[in-house]
């Protein structure tokens, strides 16, 4: 049986990398793709870097928690 | 005066009122301080997810943020959604440890948890003081805000709107405690999160749709829908300041951090994280994009910081706008109340009850002292507001980032090193205030970055370096924080 410090680390290891991977596709997707490229009308580098890539990245962060964050009791008043 | 608007706004605050002395007559159970600093940890996801995001979403990004968007272009909506892992790094990172040893150590605040991992009441004298200073200073600038806001919509003398405004959060603050203060929050974060699309939605609609819009702005100025911002203002020193001060340094901050302590099991914990993200994404992403494509429709705004008011009002029926100008006076309220009751908490909780009184007072006595502590330090940011001392906006500049300097790492490395100390503690916080402090207000700024990225850098090293150069932690500490 995992104690809650393990799992704890575990998910805060976790999210510090998802939080770095979003640090990587937001500035690849802003600085990389040429500033004046359009879709749609719209500016390419916008539309991937503020509108694709946070719902992809707040997909990613529900996928982290349903399959990886652990339920645990956090007292001896409560349990789950 | 404009009393189409104001009526919708009066309505709200009277809701907000009624909320608060409706949810202090909830049964107490358990102690008194722990339901009125904590609310008895009883938050669900939801409530969560909204208060996380409703005190973090204060004037600067309801008001200030939108006028830079204004000014910046879709670079500044770029830079927004920096704040996009800001949910599920602050839960994620203190997450599940935090909220256990606060049960075991039974912590109401953050000063309980560091004294629980330093045992030294310097350290926790030290963050108290920090606390107070900063959270009386953002107050304030919170309130100017709200009544500046007033006025230029309703047209209400700002004394009047001031007082109006002070009031409502004081009273229903008072009645109710934390648990208004989260449930009022969650009511405003839906609310804002209805107003910033409504508005986004009309602003599309009046511009003739985003493409036409970008065509405008790359007409006023190509540089406005680049990334690096008109005559390349947004450079890389730039954007990686905020990435640490807005971003990863939000961890930091006292105000969020006790929100860790307070919910309920860890499906509240794991139904927060999405909730909040999604949620903080949309008004983040929402809020700031309206700004920047408002430049289109009123090209020539003097004061950008009027953006959002001034859209509102071109663009919404004005009954429609009253009602969801309380979008930003929620975003402003949201983080004086959460402010408010954290500040009385340090003070009757963390200063009185722990250092101040040789005998434990009758639970009355408590009662009444809280309330009395938070009607006080209330009706003084009030008066500072009235006429505010030039000294408190200087502080207020200080505030969002000194918070981070300070607490970061006493908060952070206490969870996760087990060798930090309380020399290293108190090292770290003494250099982070003074470094940032320094940087802040001579206005050095070291390879173009804010003073935020070496002050933290600074702070680190203080507090590895006092550790390892003093005795490890006893090890009653070590078995707490799960390192036998």
């Amino acid at each position: 049986m995992t104690d809650i410090f393990t799992i704890a680390r575990c998910e805060a290891r976790l999210s510090v990398a998802l939080a770095c991977l979003y640090l990587l596709c937001w500035s690849v997707s802003a600085y990389l793709i040429p500033a004046d490229a359009r879709w749609a009308g719209w500016p390419l580098w916008f539309l991937l870097s503020c509108v694709f890539n946070p719902i992809a990245f707040i997909l990613l962060c529900a996928l982290m928690i349903w399959r990886y964050f652990t339920p645990v009791a956090l007292g001896a008043q409560d349990e789950s | 005066m404009n009393l189409e608007l104001l009526i919708p706004l009066v309505v709200y605050l009277c809701a907000m009122l009624g909320l608060g002395f409706w949810l202090s007559r909830a049964p107490v159970s358990g102690s008194f301080v722990q339901d009125y600093f904590l609310g008895n940890r009883t938050m669900g996801g939801f409530v969560l997810a909204m208060t996380m995001v409703a005190t973090y979403a204060s004037a600067s990004s309801f008001i200030g943020g939108p006028g830079a968007a204004y000014r910046m272009g879709l670079g500044w909506v770029l830079l927004a959604m920096i704040q996009v892992p800001t949910v599920w790094l602050t839960l994620g990172v203190l997450g599940k440890q935090f909220a256990h040893i606060a049960r075991k150590v039974e912590a109401l605040t953050i000063n309980d948890m560091l004294f629980a991992r330093y045992q030294s009441p310097l350290v926790v004298l030290l963050a108290a003081l920090g606390l107070l200073a900063a959270f009386v200073a953002t107050m304030v600038v919170q309130f100017i805000g709200g009544a500046r806001l007033l006025e230029t919509v309703t047209g209400l003398p700002y004394e009047g709107g001031l007082i109006l405004f002070a009031l409502t959060v004081l009273l229903y603050t008072l009645v109710g405690g934390f648990r208004a203060v989260v449930v009022t929050d969650a009511v405003q974060g839906v609310l804002m999160l209805l107003g910033t699309l409504v508005l986004l939605a009309g602003v599309l609609h009046a511009g003739g749709g985003a493409p036409a819009m970008f065509a405008q702005l790359a007409a006023i100025d190509p540089g406005l829908v680049q990334p690096r911002g008109p005559g390349g203002f947004l450079g890389m020193s730039f954007m990686l300041s905020f990435w640490v001060l807005v971003c990863f340094g939000v961890i930091g901050l006292p105000h969020s951090a006790v929100r860790c302590l307070a919910y309920k099991d860890s499906k509240a914990m794991h139904r927060g994280i999405i909730i909040g993200t999604l949620v903080g994404a949309l008004l983040m992403f929402g809020m700031h994009f309206a700004g920047a494509l408002g430049r289109a429709l009123l090209p020539d705004l003097d004061v950008p910081d009027k953006v959002m008011p001034t859209l509102m009002l071109a663009v919404l029926p004005p009954i429609v706008a009253g009602l969801f100008l309380a979008g930003p006076m929620a975003a402003i309220m949201s983080t004086i109340d959460s402010q408010l009751i954290q500040a009385s908490a340090t003070l009757v909780k963390d200063l009185y009850l722990n250092y101040l009184s040789r005998t434990p007072p009758s639970p009355t006595a408590i009662r009444r002292a809280s309330r009395l502590v938070t009607l006080a330090l209330g009706l003084i940011v009030l008066w500072a507001a009235l006429s505010p001392p030039e000294m408190i906006i200087w502080l207020n500049l200080l505030a969002f980032g000194a918070l981070q300097a300070i607490f970061f790492w006493p908060l952070v490395l206490g969870l996760y090193w087990w060798r930090g100390n309380s020399t290293g503690a108190l090292a770290s916080m003494l250099t982070g205030a003074v470094c940032y402090g320094l940087l802040t207000t001579f206005g050095i700024k070291l390879l173009g970055l804010h003073a935020i990225v070496p002050s933290l850098l600074l702070s680190g090293l203080a507090y590895v370096v006092g550790s390892l150069s003093t005795p490890a932690p006893t090890a009653s500490v070590r078995a707490l924080f799960g390192r036998p």
